[in-house]
C-alpha cells in the first residue's frame, strides 16, 4: 500500500511539474489565456471546463 | 562463504524489512555466529543455507504474520546454552501495530510477548504445534454489543464509502478534463503556445486527478478496515468478560 502511495505521489508530482513547465514555456513564448480563448479548437473544451459550466452541471445534477 | 560474506549478502537481501528491523536481524545473526564460535562457523553456515534463502524464509514468515525465532542451536554445540535460543523477532503484523509493542522482543523483555494475544507466533517443532492448538481455542467475538458494533461499522462504512466516492468522482472528472485538454492541444498544434498551455493544463489536471483518486481509495479502505477491526475488538472484549464471568 505504501509503495503504491509513493509511486502515485511521485507520478503526480512529475506530471504537475511537467505541466507547470509547459505552461511556463507557453507564457515565455507569448501565450496567454486570452489568446487561447480565441483558438476555435480549444474554445469548446474551455467552455465545457469553465467553473460556471461545471457549477451549473452540478446544480442540475443535485436538482435532479 | 564466510560469516562476513553471509551477513553482507543477507543485509542486501533484507529489502523487505525496515532499517531498524534489518539491524536487529543482522545483529541477531551476528550474535549467533559469536555464540557458535569460529569452530562451528562452517556448520552454522551450512545449517542456515544461502543468505537469499534465509531472507526469503524471513520474508515468508513475515507475510504469514508469524513470529520469527532463532530457537535452534548450532548442531556442533548443542550442549552449550545459546543466548539466542529465546531470542524472538516478532514481525509487524496489524495486530502488533495495534498493540503498540516493539516488534522485536528479546529474551530480556519477556513481558513484551504476551501469550494471550491472538497472534500467530512461529516456533520450531513441538512449540509450533502447541501454538496452533492454542490458536484454535481462541475466543471468538460474540454478544449483542458485537452485533451492534458490527451494524454501526457497516452503516459508517456506507457513509464513508459514499463520501469518498464523491471525492474519487472529482478525481475521475479531472482525468476526463485532462483527456479533453490533451485532445484540444493536439488539434491546436499549429499554435505552439496554445498547445503548450493545453498540454500543461492537462498534465496538471492528471496529476491532481491521480492523487485525489488514490487518496479517496486509500483513506476509505483504511477507515473502513479500522472500523471493522474496532468492532471485532469490541466483540472480543465482551467475550473475555463473559468468559471471566
Amino acid at each position: 500500500m505504501k509503495k503504491i502511495w509513493k509511486v502515485t505521489v511521485l507520478v503526480s508530482v512529475i506530471l504537475c511539474v511537467v505541466g507547470i513547465i509547459c505552461i511556463g514555456v507557453s507564457y515565455f513564448l507569448g501565450g496567454s489565456l486570452d489568446n487561447l480563448y480565441q483558438n476555435k479548437a480549444a474554445l469548446p473544451v474551455l467552455e465545457m471546463l469553465s467553473p460556471a459550466n461545471i457549477l451549473s452541471s452540478l446544480m442540475a445534477l443535485i436538482g435532479a | 562463504m564466510n560469516r562476513q560474506q553471509f551477513l553482507a549478502e543477507l543485509n542486501q537481501y533484507l529489502t523487505f524489512f525496515s532499517p531498524e528491523e534489518k539491524a536487529k536481524i543482522i545483529s541477531a545473526y551476528n550474535e549467533r555466529f559469536d555464540t557458535a564460535g569460529p569452530d562451528c562457523e562452517a556448520t552454522l553456515l551450512a545449517e542456515l543455507g544461502t543468505p537469499m534463502m534465509t531472507a526469503i524464509d524471513l520474508k515468508r514468515r513475515v507475510e504469514a504474520g508469524e513470529k520469527i525465532t532463532f530457537a535452534e542451536d548450532c548442531a556442533c554445540q548443542s550442549d552449550a546454552p545459546d543466548p539466542l535460543s529465546e531470542y524472538s523477532v516478532e514481525t509487524e503484523t496489524e495486530e502488533t501495530l495495534e498493540n503498540q509493542e516493539d516488534p522485536f522482543t528479546t529474551a530480556a523483555e519477556p513481558e513484551a510477548v504476551p501469550d494471550e494475544t491472538p497472534k500467530t507466533p512461529f516456533k520450531h517443532g513441538h512449540e509450533h504445534q502447541h501454538e496452533h492448538e492454542h490458536e484454535h481455542k481462541k475466543v471468538r467475538p460474540s454478544g449483542a454489543k458485537f452485533v451492534f458494533a458490527l451494524i454501526g461499522a457497516t452503516l459508517l462504512s456506507v457513509v464513508i464509502a459514499a463520501i469518498f466516492l464523491v471525492v474519487a468522482a472529482v478525481g475521475v472528472g479531472l482525468l476526463v478534463a485532462m483527456g479533453y485538454l490533451v485532445i484540444a492541444g493536439l488539434k491546436s498544434l499549429v499554435y505552439v503556445t496554445d498547445a503548450l498551455l493545453l498540454f500543461g493544463g492537462g498534465l496538471v489536471c492528471m496529476g491532481f486527478g491521480l492523487i485525489i483518486i488514490w487518496f479517496a481509495v486509500w483513506t476509505s479502505i483504511s477507515l473502513i478496515s479500522k472500523l471493522y477491526r474496532g468492532a471485532y475488538k469490541a466483540g472480543l472484549r465482551v467475550s473475555d468478560k463473559e468468559c471471566e464471568a
